[in-house]
């Protein structure tokens, strides 16, 4: 192993990775540079040493699917407060129309006023269900998002909810998606990946769907101006549910409650 | 989808008489695919999604631009032509024909001596050969 980190560090190429290093904001603009690079080596170390053993599975697999199906739920941001207003505590989950906002996971920060005190010009909200009143994050479990498309998403945890984060990869960036034992228990599965990621009920309709926005770039707004600039103010990403399936949520777990958690 | 013009992908190292025998349409995926190369999360992406709405919705057009990219995969990176095959295997089914035509572009990919893709390529073939 101690060789493969090596030639990695050695093909590490600092102009190449400058590019995406936004200095005036302090940030760096997602991209797969450095997963590129460890994807490449790794898999040309296993190829010399154990070709015949290794094979890819579960985690180890590049998941395309799941890839498809969050950027096929790209909408335009909803009416939520937003991070940097909103307090950490328990609540109510929002409501929009028919549908209950059952976790979310969003990332404010607002450019830097250079002269004064610029802490505080971020925020991350994470908000989700917990089945009993205690205080923790509810999107705290890294399920193995391939397992979303066998319906076995989570199995075996006792979390409602299940959240992936791939910030500098080539994965879905923000996941959330809920357990698939309590989607079974409710009715429903998940839809093919090109209609989104969303589960339907037995008549067809999509009653659990996930959401995904990504909103004020950096620089010139919606237009993108540089290698550096692919980073949104307002990113995040939400699960809805349809109310007569959050009501039959909540009798399978009498004491779920709603926590929002802000870092 | 933001598509910057800052990638610097070589293209007078390539055969030029591959991309004069495409039409409009198939130059214009090549030109998407070349995109791949400046490494920006969402642009990676943004090409799978395409590559996903052409397969279901356009398949022919692809022969030429993929055989190009498999020609050419010394000028791409890994983990672009590794989703690329992920892709291919979990919609194989309707492109089977597709694949049988570039089979031999397929085949280079072994040249790139990295095992996941080497597996993939492996199992796309061993299921070319179940018909």
């Amino acid at each position: 192993m101690d060789y493969v980190i090596n030639v990695i560090i050695r093909n590490f190429n600092e102009d190449e990775f400058e590019h995406f290093i936004n200095r005036s904001n302090a940030m760096l603009s997602p991209n797969t540079y450095i997963y590129d690079l460890v994807f490449k080596h790794v898999n040309e170390f296993l190829y010399q040493q154990y070709r015949e053993s290794v094979i890819f599975e579960g985690d180890g697999k590049i998941d395309v699917r799941t890839m498809i199906a969050t950027s096929n739920s790209l909408v335009n941001r909803p009416n939520l407060v937003k991070p940097l207003d909103k307090p950490t505590g328990f609540s109510a989950p929002d409501e929009l129309n028919d549908f209950v906002v059952i976790a979310r996971f969003e990332r404010q920060f607002e450019d830097r006023d250079y002269g004064s005190n610029t802490r505080g010009n971020r925020a991350v909200v994470c908000e989700g269900c917990l089945p009993m009143k205690i205080k923790m994050n509810p999107l705290k479990s890294f399920p193995c998002t391939q397992d979303i498309w066998k319906d076995e998403y989570c199995y075996g945890t006792p979390v409602i909810q299940g959240f992936c984060f791939n910030e500098n990869s080539l994965e879905a960036a923000q996941v959330i998606w809920m357990n698939g034992e309590l989607l079974s228990i409710l009715g429903l599965s998940v839809d093919n990946h090109d209609n989104g990621l969303r589960a339907i009920n037995e008549n067809g309709e999509a009653v659990l769907i996930y959401r995904y926005w990504r909103e004020s770039l950096i620089g010139k707004g919606p237009s993108f101006v540089g290698l550096d600039s692919n980073i949104s103010k307002l990113e995040g990403c939400d699960l809805i549910l349809r109310k007569d399936f959050y009501e039959k949520l909540k009798a399978i777990i009498p004491d779920m409650v709603f926590y929002t958690e802000i870092i | 989808m933001p598509l910057q013009d800052e990638s610097e992908f070589e293209w007078e190292n390539l055969d030029y008489i591959e991309i004069s025998e495409m039409n409009d349409d198939e130059r214009a995926i090549t030109l998407l695919l070349s995109k791949a190369n400046n490494l920006d999360s969402s642009v990676q992406r943004e090409i799978i999604c395409a590559l996903n709405y052409l397969i279901k919705n356009h398949t022919n057009l692809l022969i030429k631009p993929l055989s190009w990219l498999f020609d050419n995969f010394h000028m791409f990176h890994h983990s672009t032509i590794a989703s690329i095959l992920e892709l291919i295997s979990i919609e194989i089914k309707q492109l089977k024909s597709l694949l049988l035509e570039i089979k031999p572009s397929i085949k280079k990919l072994i040249g790139a001596q990295n095992l996941y893709i080497h597996n993939e390529v492996e199992s796309i073939f061993s299921e070319l050969s179940n018909e």
